[in-house]
């Protein structure tokens, strides 16, 4: 008798009490839920998660698949404390959530014990939005949960702008890095060419020179020219000294020669002289030129890097698509007082049945 | 039909005792004693469980595969275990049938409770256990998980009477073959793969076995929509529902037959 009484008990504790509760919560004191759902997709150029290079193959011809990685980032997003407090300052989350009107168990921090915004992100991430990525089509579900239609409406309607946003910004970024960066390289480059120009354009202004080769041929030339001249005049000196040693010519004939020598010689110290000699300013404008090919030549590499980062930035691009927009939901879908009653019932159901057997043992074990 | 509630108290006793029984011949009344029930699946369970998710992968297509090991492995055992208990219970326990009231429906009955009742123990336990110390994530949906496990709970009790049955009558043939046939039972009910890895024109023939909607069920409770659940809770119903049909009918010939022996 008393053994039975007891396995009454047991079960009145365990199976009745919970499932009553259960049925009087889910059924007249849980506040009705609306649930409001959009599904958007993200996509980028070629996927680029695909193997074997198939995705950057695609990505160049310009075919969309939808992105894991960019469906990852959005659903992080959305569920950061950065969007959840551009929420806040919009939509009061905190106030709305925490409202009377909320049953106890769904309400934020019902018996005030922690009501920090960090205690609030748990709330925000648990009971708030729910996100979730379907791997095979890519399509990420966004689900915000309120007591009043309108709320959750306009809170899914802000939080599909926030990602759109988001996805921008993310492009702008990542396009502007890279572009940035070679930008500023060309840039660099383009303006050291210009310098160096510049101080070319000083050097020959200063040096007086404009094209050393082409005035060291001259001066070469007319260097040979007096020096065949010079020969001349030796030779003719020669033969009026051996011919007629007192001829009155002889001394004109030598002041002359003198003269070609030392004009020959000038010229010759224009060309090869120690310092202003044709020859110095022509080795330095060789190196000068060199360094100035050098520099040209960086700026067509920068360049093409630039124009490549162009089309790579294009790549990279996410693009975020609705596919189903947020609908105004006309009926509250939770609780599911049904499925939830089931389930109090089935769970206590089988731990009674566990305990009873637990029980059971022990007893046979005293009334040996 | 004071009759049958009294016939029916009746009953429930005996099966109660019949349990009560099982317990103390298996176990004995040392050390632990009837506490083996639960510690041995523990054991087994934890074991598996460990050496899969740690030793063999973390993850399988990005699944962690510690609940995925736990959730295939305990659902395929619960009614893969009972029917060869319930297999070897007849023979074992024919003595008893000379006691008027208990009937070879009792010996069946009492060890199936027993064993889907330990189990189900094992499965709160370490599921509690596992949550708590952070080895799984907490579970999604507790409805899949309850619905699932009980779907699995009645196959474990028609399939229990089929198989018993189908021993009986055939002298033992099944339980030669029970090993390796049991094995291709507990693989093909995907206590190793989601139907979302096999491929498309493979998972009509996967989804022939209940045991694999059941399992879809309760690991959907656990992942949540990170799975592709397949499962079809009016299939794997009829299903049960024939078969435990079939198994009452083939029951009735087998007891006819042990009558007669």
């Amino acid at each position: 008798m008393l053994k039975r009484v007891n396995a009454g008990a047991l079960f009145l504790i365990i199976v009745v009490i919970p499932t009553f509760t259960g049925i009087v919560y889910n059924l007249l004191i849980a506040t009705p839920v609306y649930v409001s759902e959009a599904k958007v997709v993200i996509k980028s150029l070629g996927g680029g998660e695909m193997p074997g290079g198939l995705g950057s193959l695609l990505g160049a011809l310009g075919v969309l698949q939808p992105s894991t990685s960019g469906a990852y980032l959005v659903m992080d997003h959305i569920r950061s404390r950065d969007v959840m407090f551009r929420l806040e300052e919009k939509f009061k989350l905190k106030e709305y959530y925490s409202s009377e009107e909320w049953d106890i168990l769904r309400r934020f921090d019902p018996f005030h014990l922690d009501p920090s915004y960090e205690n609030f992100y748990k709330y925000y991430t648990k009971k708030v939005v729910e996100t979730f990525l379907d791997t095979n089509s890519g399509v990420v579900t966004i689900r915000v949960r309120a007591k009043d239609p309108d709320y959750a409406f306009k809170l899914l309607k802000e939080l599909i702008y926030i990602s759109e946003e988001f996805v921008n910004r993310v492009n702008k970024r990542a396009s502007m890095t890279a572009l940035e960066y070679y930008r500023e390289q060309l840039e660099l480059s383009k303006k050291k060419v210009r310098e160096f120009a510049q101080r070319v354009k000083r050097f020959l202004t200063e040096k007086r020179v404009v094209s050393p080769e082409q005035e060291v041929g001259v001066l070469l030339s007319m260097v040979a020219e007096l020096q065949g001249r010079l020969i001349s005049k030796q030779l003719e000196l020669s033969t009026v000294t051996s011919v007629a040693p007192e001829n009155p010519r002889i001394p004109q004939l030598r002041r002359e020669i003198d003269q070609l020598k030392e004009e020959i010689n000038s010229l010759l110290s224009k060309i090869t002289g120690k310092k202003d000699s044709l020859a110095t300013h022509s080795v330095e404008l060789e190196l000068l030129k060199a360094e100035l090919l050098m520099l040209q030549k960086e700026v067509e590499m920068n360049l093409g890097a630039f124009l490549q980062a162009q089309n790579q930035a294009h790549l990279q691009h996410l693009f975020i698509e609705t596919v189903e927009r947020p609908i105004r939901p006309d009926a509250p879908t939770e609780p599911k007082a049904a499925r939830n009653i089931f389930v109090i019932f089935a769970i206590s159901f089988a731990l009674w049945g566990v305990i009873s057997l637990l029980i059971a043992g022990v007893r046979e074990h005293t009334e040996e | 039909m004071r009759d049958f509630f009294r016939s029916l108290k009746i009953q429930l006793r005996v099966i109660y005792a019949l349990m009560m029984r099982e317990i103390i011949t298996r176990y004995g009344r040392e050390n632990i004693g009837f506490l083996w029930l639960f510690v041995e699946p523990i054991i087994l369970i934890v074991g598996v469980t460990f050496i899969w998710s740690y030793i063999v992968h973390r993850e399988a297509h990005g699944f962690p595969v510690a609940t995925f090991i736990y959730t295939g492995w305990i659902s395929n055992k619960l009614w893969l275990t009972t029917s060869s208990r319930v297999m070897a219970g007849l023979q074992a326990n024919l003595p008893l049938l000379y006691h008027r009231n208990i009937k070879p429906i009792d010996i069946f009955l009492s060890r199936i409770l027993l064993e889907i009742t330990a189990m189900t123990g094992v499965f709160m336990l370490l599921g509690f256990v596992f949550v708590m110390s952070h080895v799984i994530e907490p579970p999604h949906s507790y409805f899949h998980i309850v619905l699932g496990w009980y779907l699995m709970c009645w196959l474990a009790l028609g399939f229990s009477f089929f198989v018993a049955s189908l021993n009986t009558l055939t002298n033992d043939i099944v339980q030669k073959v029970w090993g390796p046939v049991s094995l291709g039972l507990f693989i093909g009910s995907g206590t190793f793969f989601l139907v979302e890895w096999l491929p498309p024109e493979i998972r009509p023939y996967a989804l022939l076995l209940p045991s694999v909607h059941n399992l879809e069920m309760i690991r959907y409770g656990f992942f949540g929509n990170q799975m592709h659940p397949y499962y079809d809770i009016s299939y794997s119903t009829s299903f049960n529902l024939f078969l435990t049909f079939i198994g009452l009918v083939m029951f009735r010939l087998a007891t006819e037959k042990v009558r007669v022996e």
